[in-house]
């Protein structure tokens, strides 16, 4: 086959593991490593939202430590173990999860997924634009800007034409997810020392609250947008088999970078604890950065308003990229960063036109901000079961994977994660229910 | 184009049944978020 029998996206996908073959046959392993990173990276700071870091942070105030500083390392371990057999199927099979769905289960439930995905990341967008909204009016910014910004940054980034740039940029703004450390480092020992605040194994309280939270925080770090969005980009990055130790490694990694960010934010709102912490929620507008300013300083109020700027700036682009990528899968049209508008409109269209939906949402006066926020993790927990199981089927299967299919350790694992999100979205969704038609009291 | 995966009634079932109580479950969700905002 020469060239001219590829379509353009191909032709630059192939020159990307052109560059990926001769790093690796002149052993340079540094530049193989940088070239191979991303996916599993974006795909866990991008889910370091800012949703997931309202959540964290509301969670610290109102818990402290004991309980969610390891339960944030669990989670981010059970996201790790989807989000790799997420990456090992788009790389051995080249082709993303709504492809895969669809061709291998029937339209019906490719539809459904997508469905699905596109309704939860629409909310969540809603979600990652409060955030920003959040973070601007700490400096006196307007939610106008908010919206702008949001989607701006998602016709910009599409704009170079290429996967690879798309993704650089994309990481390199993900970097400043750091800002959350930073913050929990400057908000100092002192604040979160005392044994109330460590040492709340076993919080009290309302029971719906903190089953709220459990799923919200499941919810921040397992989500459907994340499986989509992981194979994807490694299937639109050109990833092979041959790639898969490194895919790990960039998806670990990844893994281990949002789960020390996400208990920064953790800390951080644990400094609020013995400060009336149990109602930062009813702040809502103003939210953290005002209740930070005044208990911690403005030092730490201002880092924290940055990192929900950020958190949400990078979840725009993530998940309004696994938006387009679900969109353009289920109907089989061109879904590539390596594609222009006019060989990947629907692409496109899909991509900028969840970022514009959600930005306009957020204009509307008296949105509930904290409680979107807080829900729309809720109701990626909830639907989160139905892509895991499907991932499950697939990373098993060995006529679709061969050598590289699950093992049985892998497999049963994967299994339990199943159950154990099913178990705790069910929780919160029937006793929620059950108190807000009042058979129960929380 | 990637054949169809010959799933078993049983497994076939077990996926209608997963993704009627996801949307259940998301149902309740909803309304409960739809009831706190009054």
């Amino acid at each position: 086959l020469t060239t001219e029998a590829y379509t353009e996206e191909e032709t630059i996908r192939l020159g990307d593991q052109a560059r990926v073959a001769h790093a690796r046959s002149s052993g340079r392993r540094w530049y193989l490593l940088w070239l191979l990173v991303g996916p599993g990276m974006l795909a866990m700071l991008g889910e370091n939202d800012g949703p997931s870091m309202i959540s964290y942070a509301t969670t610290g105030a109102r818990y402290g430590l004991g309980l969610f500083l390891p339960f944030i390392v669990l989670t981010f371990a059970m996201s790790a173990v989807c989000q790799e057999m997420s990456m090992r199927v788009g790389a051995v099979t080249g082709r993303g999860f709504g492809s895969l769905v669809l061709e291998r289960f029937g339209p019906a439930w490719g539809w459904f997924s997508a469905l699905d995905l596109t309704f939860t990341n629409l909310v969540t967008l809603i979600a990652e634009f409060v955030a920003i909204r959040v973070g601007f009016a700490h400096f006196g910014i307007g939610p106008g800007w908010a919206a702008l910004l949001g989607v701006l940054l998602v016709v910009l980034t599409m704009s170079g034409g290429r996967y690879r740039s798309w993704e650089r940029i994309v990481l390199g703004l993900a970097l400043f997810n750091g800002l959350f450390i930073v913050a929990a480092l400057v908000t100092g020992v002192h604040w979160i020392s005392h044994p109330a605040v460590a040492a709340t194994f076993l919080p009290g309280g309302s029971s719906t609250t903190l089953l709220l939270l459990i799923a919200s925080t499941i919810g921040a770090t397992v989500t459907p947008w994340m499986i989509f969005f992981q194979q994807s980009a490694s299937a639109d990055k050109g990833l092979t088999h041959e790639d898969l130790r490194h895919g790990r490694w960039d998806t670990f990694a990844g893994a281990a970078m949002a789960a020390v960010c996400g208990c920064g934010a953790l800390i951080v709102g644990a400094a609020l604890f013995r400060h009336g912490g149990g109602s930062v929620a009813g702040l809502a507008g103003a939210g953290f950065p005002a209740a930070l300013h005044h208990v911690v300083g403005g030092g730490v109020a201002a880092l924290f308003a940055l990192g929900l700027i950020e958190a949400g700036a990078v979840a725009i682009l993530t998940i309004s990229a696994s938006t387009g990528y679900a969109v353009s899968e289920c109907v089989g049209a061109p879904h590539s960063f390596n594609g222009s508008l006019r060989s990947s409109a629907l692409f496109w269209m899909a991509n900028i036109g969840a970022a514009a939906i959600a930005g306009t949402i957020i204009l509307i006066p008296g949105v509930p901000l904290l409680s979107i926020a807080l829900n729309a993790n809720v109701l990626a927990t909830v639907l989160l079961p139905v892509a895991l199981v499907f991932l499950i089927i697939l990373a098993s299967d060995r006529e679709l994977m061969g050598r590289w299919a699950n093992g049985r350790r892998t497999t049963g694992v994967a299994i339990a994660i199943v159950a154990f999100v099913t178990l705790c979205g069910t929780a919160y969704a029937v006793d929620s229910f059950l108190q807000a038609i009042h058979v129960v009291s929380g | 184009m990637i054949g169809r995966a010959s799933l078993s009634r049983r497994a076939r079932i077990g996926l209608w049944v997963l993704r009627a109580f996801t949307l259940v479950m998301s149902a309740l969700v909803i309304y409960t978020f739809v009831a706190g905002l009054h």
